[in-house]
């Protein structure tokens, strides 16, 4: 029986937004809420029916990320794939690494981003793509506006939105561009303005991640021949080569290949031709869509991509409140029933303890996320802190604001710091807006 | 004369229409018999003691107000209890009672009407009006209805009411409204109807007719049409005629006779009394026949229906409140319930389903989300779907492909079901789909199998589709030269018939009426700009303006009746009854594979709701959200039915690719086209 999509999850990004906490933990496996990232879009896909899911990762995580479907109770398949790091490899790079695994019998292809949290149905998104007729469906999301202060050094947070217009009324994509590159100016070419619909361009709204796609486009992005051959990034190039091909004539332009390839459903004109609906798709009598029919899903709930130090801090610290949201219908637990919390312990309501976690009496959590298999000692305070697996906090801590993902020494006060080498922290003494992590020099 | 009796046809359709735009009672099966016995004129003891109690007791609308409450305030047991005591009663009275019981209840009856009635009748509503202190405005329905019948919101019906029904009246009663008192099929002349719109409030449709003149004096407060609530209750049968005669008034019989307001009045009342004689004569036949198709007799069970006759009263008022109170999402319009229900989401499905192919989910989604309209599109693109179904189909090792593959099939079809009711041509083609399945020789091999499958399909596509539409549009050339052409929103079949038109030569113009939910007629007028016609673009609520300057109405039918009544997107009917008045004639274009074999006179049957809310949703601004929250009102029921069917009688002729050819012709197609399918079904 014919397939009508596969979904592939790039897990295989170093991080570079937050190269503090990825040195140790690859960027898909860093502890949000008490899960690994990775399993939000497996969650998503999962709720949305897909029970087979491929994920590329970089080399030396195959193992962990294989194990990790069981470990948290998730009911997808997954079939991993290992891009080398030794290049950098860039998202098209991923892509092109699992092309073959892509059944020939598929309809749609999924690309989603391991580190996208999102509360979106992806049914939806997936219902819009076919109904319209697109063959390129981007998931946006308004830039979420993030209350809380990360810790570490003060540095400019800087989110990175993106600028795309779009088409008002069919929501047809025309412009793409990552916000970061463009700090003054954007040059739109002219051509835009030859759309009949007026555009709506916005620097407010981010490209979430999610993409669907017609199989015969993804081919064409992985095409040898195709001039996307040698692009790296999938949003950085190879998205706005698609959007403009919309532009392009591609009678008198074949040497893209993309005329080739487009494919077109048997009857297209004739259903053109008979068709009275007045809903804006590749059907629609009026349209002048061309080939490839990009198109964007706005979503305006919550979407939020952990890609940097600000959003990961900022998902971890709301994660009480959003996990039912982001996460709905699963058993997983955020105050796993393994934890050991002393009766006398205080841990407040909004606090997440992670399973194997041993609480000691006499220690005071106030908002904070505890990860797996940590033990937090008697005498600790810990407030509006994330603390990951296997962290061991010493008696008599005081901990504020932190990020924690290293065992910390008796009586330190930390705050505002985020910890990743238990070798620099010293006993009895105080930190505070620091970054400690281990030094590549000593090597 | 037939012409005549076409144009009330028309008119009972436009009036059934306008009765369920205002919504009415559902016929709910509990009802059905009340409905027999109300046509059947035994207004029955409900009706009697309602009309009994408003005219002796004084203050009515606090009385009938504590009525409510306290049918409000029964508790659930006691509904349950009471309705359990009706359906008893129903069953009873279907199984006809003893004939001694028979006696005995129409003694009751006539009894405990014939006070009510005489009163009525006698008293006439001008003089019940003093003695009911109407509260809100008893101005309105009180005076105005009976004495001055050119004013106001109930007034104006008074007009219509002479001359209809008088003529109608004794004339076709008898025939029409004991067989079909329910939907008025059979050329139900006007006064059918108005016994059965009058049958209706009687049977205690309590705030049903609230609606009919709420909607009609729109602008009035909701004191008003509460106020019209409770006279209609309080006069029982003698207002309710006169809410059927309302109903009547915008069939737009503007003759007004020129009698005196006291003539009107005798005469609608010689015919009311007429009208009752001829039911009881029925009623008592059924009653006889009844009786001698069921004997068994059960004294407990009458006495039980009396009983609940008694209660009924407060279980009917409990009924209307559940209905109008159940969740907004679900609440079922009145009459309508039958059509399957509008929801603005599809049907649950998962990624990777096994049943359900790719294609077909697709198409049926774009169906959902009106990405795919008109009957034509619609058969092309999931034909295109099953294509592709059939190619990925693989036949298990045990079966045969063809039994299989309709197994197969079937939750496909029904997906596109759920999405979207299937349109009469889709209907068609699955069937002939179907059909060549089934006729697969098991031995062939699959591959072949699915080739000839294939092939089917696309023939079918080639002869049904593209053929017949040039062929079409060659007929049409015979009767269209240089004309003005008035048509309806979008079709491709008439935009192809311009074109052929002026190919040879000729000098047409076109007037596009449009509809404005959606307007799809806008394409329209793009096409045929691109062919060079002059085209005018008008909404079609300027019909009457735009019908004396067009020589020819051409539309498109989305489906053909046996009986030559042709289905067509909702509006085409005014098109095709202002040609009527204006003597235009009406062409109708339709490929041969959208006839049916059903008889349909009405748009009740079979038809298909739309998107309500894409009613009330008004494109300009400023009146954006007026009617947002209609869900929430209690007794507005907003409709959008998708089709209306326009009966034969008004349909000129009808160009096929086989011919052109009046509409008696159908049959004879239908016949020859289907014989080897007809035969199996």
């Amino acid at each position: 029986m014919r397939q009508e999509a596969q979904a592939i999850v790039l897990a295989a990004g170093p991080g570079m937004r937050m190269t503090s906490l990825t040195s140790h933990t690859p960027k898909c496996l860093l502890p949000l809420g008490t899960l690994p990232m990775l399993c939000y879009p497996l969650h998503l896909l999962q709720q949305a029916g897909f029970s087979e899911v491929s994920v590329v990762v970089s080399e030396g995580q195959e193992q962990r990320v294989g194990k990790m479907v069981e470990q948290y109770g998730l009911k997808v398949d997954l079939d991993v794939a290992v891009v080398s790091t030794a290049h950098d490899p860039g998202t098209a790079d991923s892509l092109r690494q699992i092309a073959s695994k892509i059944k020939r019998s598929v309809e749609e292809v999924v690309v989603i981003s391991s580190d996208l949290v999102t509360d979106v149905a992806l049914q939806d998104v997936l219902d819009q793509h076919r109904s319209r007729g697109a063959d390129l469906t981007m998931l946006t999301s308004p830039t979420p506006s993030l209350q809380t202060t990360p810790p570490g050094p003060k540095s400019k947070t800087h989110l990175n939105s993106d600028i795309i217009c779009t088409e008002a009324g069919s929501g047809r994509l025309v412009y793409a561009v990552a916000g970061g590159d463009y700090d003054e100016c954007v040059t739109l070419q002219s051509s835009l303005l030859n759309c009949a619909a007026p555009l709506l361009l916005s620097a407010s709204t981010q490209d979430a991640h999610l993409y669907v796609m017609k199989r015969w486009l993804f081919d064409y992005v992985l095409n040898k021949e195709s001039p996307c051959a040698d692009m790296g990034s999938l949003k950085a190039e190879i998205l706005p080569h698609i959007v403009s091909c919309q532009f392009t004539d591609h009678s008198s332009n074949d040497k893209l290949g993309l005329s080739g390839a487009v494919e077109r459903e048997e009857w297209d004109d004739l259903v053109k031709k008979y068709n009275s609906s007045v809903v804006p798709s590749r059907h629609h009598s009026l349209a002048h869509l061309q080939p490839p029919v990009c198109l964007t899903f706005h979503h305006p709930g919550l979407c939020v991509r952990a890609n940097t130090l600000h959003t990961y801090w900022h998902l971890n610290r709301k994660i009480n409140e959003l996990f039912n949201q982001v996460y709905p219908n699963s058993e997983w637990q955020l105050r796993h029933p393994t934890a050991v919390i002393i009766e006398r312990a205080q841990v407040s309501e909004d606090s997440v303890v992670g399973g194997g976690t041993m609480v000691c009496e006499k220690t005071n959590i106030a908002s904070s996320v505890v990860g797996k298999h940590c033990r937090i000692n008697p005498l600790v305070r810990l407030s509006s802190s994330v603390l990951g697996d296997h962290v061991t906090l010493a008696s008599g801590c005081v901990i504020e604001n932190s990020l924690i993902l290293a065992s910390v020494e008796r009586k330190c006060v930390i705050k505002n710091c985020i910890v990743t080498d238990s070798n620099k922290i010293e006993e009895g003494k105080t930190y505070s807006g620091e970054v400690l992590e281990a030094t590549q020099d000593f090597a | 004369m037939p012409q005549k009796e076409n144009k009330l046809d028309n008119l009972c359709n436009l009036l059934e229409n306008i009765i369920l735009q205002h919504g009415r009672e559902a016929p709910t099966p509990g009802q059905k018999p009340a409905k027999v016995d109300g046509a059947t004129a035994l207004p029955p003891p409900r009706a009697g003691t309602q009309n009994a109690v408003p005219s002796t007791s004084g203050g009515l609308p606090a009385s009938l107000h504590s009525a409510l409450e306290a049918g409000k305030d029964l508790s659930k047991e006691e509904l349950e209890r009471e309705r359990k005591a009706r359906k008893e009663a129903k069953k009873a009275r279907k199984k006809g009672p003893g004939k001694e019981n028979v006696e005995e209840r129409k003694e009751t009856q006539n009894s405990g009407q014939g006070s009510a009635p005489a009163t009525t009748v006698k008293g006439s509503p001008v003089k019940g009006a003093p003695t009911t202190p109407v509260k809100g405005a008893p101005t309105t329905p009180v005076k105005g209805a009976p004495t001055t019948p050119v004013k106001g919101a109930p007034t104006t019906p008074v007009k219509g009411a002479p001359t209809t029904p008088v003529k109608g009246a004794p004339t076709t009663p008898v025939k029409g409204a004991p067989t079909t008192p329910v939907k008025g099929a059979a050329a139900p002349a006007i006064p059918v109807k108005g016994a059965a719109a009058a049958a209706t409030p009687v049977k205690g449709a309590v705030a049903k007719p609230v609606k009919v003149a709420a909607a009609k004096s729109a602008t009035a407060g909701a004191a008003v049409p509460s106020s019209i609530l409770v006279v209609d209750l309080r006069y029982g049968k003698e207002s309710s005629e006169q809410a059927g005669v309302e109903v009547a008034k915008p069939a737009g019989q503007d003759s007004t006779a020129g009698k005196s307001k006291a003539d009107l009045r005798r005469e609608r009342r010689e015919k009311q009394e007429a009208q009752r004689q001829a039911k009881l004569a029925l009623k008592e036949q059924q009653e006889e026949q009844k009786k001698q198709k069921d004997k068994q007799v059960v004294m407990e069970k009458a006495k039980a229906s009396s009983k609940a006759k008694a209660t009924g009263e407060g279980t009917r008022k409990a009924r209307v409140r559940r209905a109008s109170s159940r969740g907004s999402s679900e609440r079922k319009v009145p009459l309508l319930g039958h059509l399957p229900q509008y929801s603005p989401n599809p049907p649950p499905h998962q990624v990777n389903s096994d049943s359900i192919h790719p294609a077909v989910l697709t198409v049926g989604l774009k169906m959902k989300y009106g990405v795919v309209e008109g009957a034509t599109a619609r058969v092309i693109s999931m034909l295109a779907a099953l294509k592709l179904f059939i190619s990925d189909y693989r036949t298990p090792e045990s079966c045969d492909l063809s039994r299989d593959m309709a197994d197969k099939l079937k939750p496909n079809v029904d997906f596109l079901h759920a999405c979207r009711p299937h349109a009469i041509a889709m209907d068609n083609a699955i069937r002939s789909v179907k059909h060549k399945i089934n006729s697969i020789d098991p031995l062939t091999p699959e591959a072949q199998a699915k080739d000839e499958l294939r092939g089917a399909i696309d023939e079918f596509v080639g002869e049904n589709i593209i053929l017949a539409s040039s062929t079409i549009a060659t007929h049409a050339t015979t009767l269209i030269h240089d004309d003005v052409l008035l048509t309806f929103g979008y079709s491709a079949l008439v935009c192809d018939v311009v074109e052929a038109v002026v190919k040879e030569g000729g000098k047409v113009s076109v007037v596009v009426a449009d509809y404005p939910h959606p307007p799809s007629g806008a394409a329209m007028v793009q096409r045929l700009d691109r062919l060079g016609v002059p085209t005018y673009y008008r909404l079609v609520t300027d019909l009457s303006h735009i019908m004396s300057k067009v020589t020819k109405v051409v539309v498109e039918a989305e489906a053909v009746m046996m009986n030559g009544a042709v289905q067509a997107m909702c509006g085409t009917a005014c098109l095709a009854l202002a040609a009527a008045t204006h003597h235009k004639p009406f062409i109708v274009l339709c490929q041969t594979y959208k006839f049916c074999n059903i008889d349909l006179t009405d748009s009740l049957v079979m038809n298909e709701l739309g998107d309500a809310n894409s009613m009330v949703s008004c494109p300009s601004q400023e009146h954006q959200g007026v009617l947002a929250d209609w869900r929430d009102t209690q007794n507005l029921n907003v409709v959008r039915l998708v089709y209306d069917v326009t009966p034969a009688g008004l349909v000129t002729v009808l160009v096929t690719e086989q011919n052109v050819l009046p509409t008696s012709a159908v049959p004879v197609i239908i016949h020859r086209k289907y014989a080897d399918i007809l035969g199996q079904d």
